[in-house]
C-alpha cells in the first residue's frame, strides 16, 4: 500500500503541495485529478523521488518502508514504476532497448514477450528508435518500459495527453487489464471520462495545494457540483 | 611533393590520430553522460605517462607500465569524482573551475615528483625500429599505436552499442532522471564512467610518453588542447565524432607541420572555428 501523510513539497521557496493525505491499495486504480498547475505532477514526482520538487514535510510510505527521502532508484527497486508526463522514452535507444535496459525479472511477472503481447504495435516497431515513434507508440513504450521493471505501484502521469481517441481507447483497455492484477495504479488525468471509466477512487487537488475532494469514482460521476467547481475549465 | 612524402605524412597523421583518439575517447565519454568538461584530462594523461615511465624504469616491462598507468589514473579519477565533482554536480561553472584546479595541481605535483626535465619512455626492441611497408619504412611503434586505437575504438563501440551497460549509459545521456526512476543507480554509473574515462587518459599517457615524450607543464596542456579541438570538431559526447575528429586533426597536424610549420596553430584552430560557425554541435554531435 502507498500511504501519503501530510505531504508538502516545494520548488525553491514556492510551496506547491501543502499537506496531502492519500492512500493507494494494491489491486485498485486511484485517479488523481485537478486543473492544470494544481500540483498533480509534483505529487507524482515526490512519490517517485525525482527532483525537483523537494519534499518539505510529511511522509510517503510504500510497502512498509518510509521512502520519503529515498533516492528514486531505490524506490524503483521497491516496486514503483513511473510513466512520466511527456513519456520520456529514451530517444536514441530502440524500442527493444528501451524495454530491456532497466528490466527486472520477477517470477510470473512481465517480460519482453508479455509486453509485446500487451502492445503488439511495439513489437512491430522494435527496431525503431524512440525519437521516431508516434505519440501513441511512445506512450505504449513508456507504459511497457515501466511494466518491464515489474512494478507493484504504477504511477501514470497523464497517459492520454495529446493522443488520438482510438489510442486513448486502447490505453483505457490496457489500464483495465492491469486492474485486478496485484498492482496498485495511481493515474493522473485531465481526461475525466477516461479516469472515471477505470478508477475505483478519485482524489482531486484544489488550488490550495490540498486534496479538495475525494471519494468513489461513482460518487464523482454523480456530483456535478464538484465537477464544475474543481475540474471545469 | 613526392608520393613518399604524402604517404609518410599520411602515416604520421594517422598514428597521431591514434594517440588523439585514445585521449579524446575518454574525454568525450565522460562529457556525453555527465556533461562535465573535464579539463583535468590532460593532467590525467601526464600522470599516467609518468607512472608508466616509473614502472618501466623499475621493471623494464612496458605492458605492466600501461596497466599500472591506466589503473592508477582510473583510481585518481574516481577519487576526483567522488570527493570533489559530486559535490558540485550540475553546476557548470564550479564544475569546470574544479577540473581546472585539479589540472593545475596535477601539473605541479608531477613537476615536484618527477622534475622539470623532458623525459621519454624507452621502448623494448620489439616495439621500436621500423617496419617495411613496401616502398617506405615506418616506425613500428607508431603503426602499433594506430592499431591500438582502432582496437580500442571497436571495443568501445561494441561496449556502448551491444551491452546492457552501454545501453544504460546511452539511456542516461538521453534522460538521466528517467533511467534513475527505472531503478538504475546513476551515481554509480557516473563514477564507473569516470573511472573508465580516466583509465583511458592514463593509458594514452603511457602511449604518449613513448610517442611524444613528457614535458612537465606542457604535455598535459598541449594534449588537452588537441583533445578539445578533436571533440569540438567531431561533436562533444560522440564516440564516432571523436574518431573522425582525431583523424582530421591528426592529418592536418602532420601536413601543416611539414609544409607550413609557422602556421601550426592557425591550421589547427581554423577548421574548428569553421565547424563551430557552420555546425555548432560538431560534425557528428547532437543538437542540444
Ligand atoms: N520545475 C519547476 N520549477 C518551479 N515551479 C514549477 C516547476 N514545475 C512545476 N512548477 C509549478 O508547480 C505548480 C504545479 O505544477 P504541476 O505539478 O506540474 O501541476 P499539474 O501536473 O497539476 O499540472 C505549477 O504552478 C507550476 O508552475
Ligand atoms: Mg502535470
Amino acid at each position: 500500500m502507498l500511504s501519503i501523510e501530510n505531504l508538502r513539497c516545494a520548488y525553491g521557496t514556492a510551496e506547491i503541495l501543502r499537506g496531502i493525505d492519500m492512500d493507494v491499495h494494491v489491486g485498485e486504480v486511484v485517479a488523481l485529478l485537478g486543473r492544470n498547475g494544481m500540483g498533480k505532477t509534483s505529487l507524482v514526482r515526490s512519490v517517485a523521488g525525482t527532483r525537483p520538487p523537494v519534499v518539505s514535510g510529511g511522509t510517503i510510505r510504500w510497502a512498509g518502508t518510509d521512502t520519503t527521502h529515498a533516492p528514486s532508484h531505490e524506490r524503483a527497486r521497491l516496486g514503483m514504476g513511473l510513466v512520466p508526463q511527456g513519456r520520456h522514452v529514451f530517444s536514441s535507444l530502440t524500442v527493444h532497448e528501451n524495454l530491456t535496459v532497466a528490466a527486472r525479472r520477477r517470477q510470473n511477472g512481465w517480460d519482453l514477450d508479455e509486453v509485446y503481447a500487451f502492445f503488439p504495435r511495439l513489437q512491430e516497431r522494435s527496431r525503431s528508435r524512440g525519437r521516431n515513434l508516434s505519440g501513441g507508440e511512445q506512450q505504449m513504450l513508456a507504459i511497457g518500459r515501466a511494466l518491464m521493471t515489474n512494478p507493484q505501484l504504477l504511477l501514470m502521469d497523464e497517459p492520454s495527453e495529446g493522443l488520438a481517441p482510438a489510442v486513448i481507447a486502447q490505453i483505457r483497455e490496457r489500464i483495465q487489464q492491469l486492474k485486478g492484477s496485484d498492482i496498485a495504479v495511481l493515474l493522473v488525468e485531465q481526461n475525466l471520462g477516461l479516469a472515471l471509466s477505470v478508477a475505483d477512487r478519485v482524489y482531486i487537488l484544489g488550488d490550495e495545494g490540498r486534496v479538495a475532494w475525494h471519494g468513489q469514482a461513482s460518487e464523482l460521476e454523480a456530483d456535478d457540483d464538484a465537477q464544475q467547481r474543481l475540474l471545469a475549465v | 611533393m613526392t608520393m613518399e612524402f604524402v604517404f609518410f605524412q599520411l602515416l604520421n597523421g594517422l598514428s597521431f590520430a591514434g594517440l588523439l583518439f585514445l585521449v579524446a575517447s575518454g574525454f568525450t565519454l565522460i562529457f556525453g553522460l555527465m556533461r562535465v568538461v573535464n579539463l583535468a584530462h590532460g593532467g590525467f594523461y601526464l600522470v599516467g605517462g609518468y607512472i608508466g615511465l616509473t614502472i618501466v624504469l623499475a621493471t623494464g616491462n612496458i605492458w605492466l607500465a600501461a596497466l599500472g598507468g591506466a589503473l592508477a589514473v582510473g583510481v585518481l579519477g574516481v577519487l576526483m569524482e567522488t570527493s570533489l565533482l559530486r559535490r558540485v554536480r550540475g553546476q557548470e561553472l564550479p564544475e569546470v573551475l574544479l577540473t581546472i584546479g585539479v589540472a593545475f595541481m596535477l601539473g605541479d605535483l608531477t613537476l615536484a615528483f618527477w622534475g622539470g626535465d623532458p623525459r621519454a619512455m624507452p621502448l623494448p626492441d620489439y616495439l621500436s625500429g621500423s617496419v617495411d611497408l613496401g616502398f617506405i619504412g615506418y616506425p613500428r611503434f607508431r603503426v602499433l599505436v594506430t592499431l591500438l586505437a582502432v582496437a580500442v575504438g571497436i571495443a568501445l563501440w561494441l561496449l556502448m552499442s551491444k551491452t546492457r551497460v552501454g545501453a544504460i549509459v546511452r539511456a542516461g545521456v538521453d534522460d538521466r532522471e528517467m533511467i534513475a526512476a527505472l531503478g538504475i543507480n546513476i551515481r554509480l554509473v557516473f563514477t564507473g564512467l569516470f573511472f573508465f574515462g580516466a583509465l583511458l587518459a592514463g593509458l594514452s599517457g603511457v602511449v604518449g610518453a613513448a610517442f611524444l615524450g613528457l614535458v612537465p607543464g606542457e604535455s598535459d596542456i598541449e594534449i588537452l588542447l588537441f583533445a578539445l579541438v578533436v571533440v569540438i570538431l567531431g561533436g562533444l559526447g560522440s564516440l564516432p565524432g571523436a574518431a573522425i575528429g582525431s583523424v582530421i586533426v591528426g592529418l592536418i597536424d602532420a601536413f601543416a607541420k611539414a609544409l607550413v610549420p609557422e602556421l601550426a596553430f592557425f591550421t589547427l584552430f581554423a577548421p574548428m572555428a569553421i565547424v563551430l560557425v557552420l555546425r555548432p554541435e560538431g560534425l557528428l554531435g547532437r543538437r542540444a
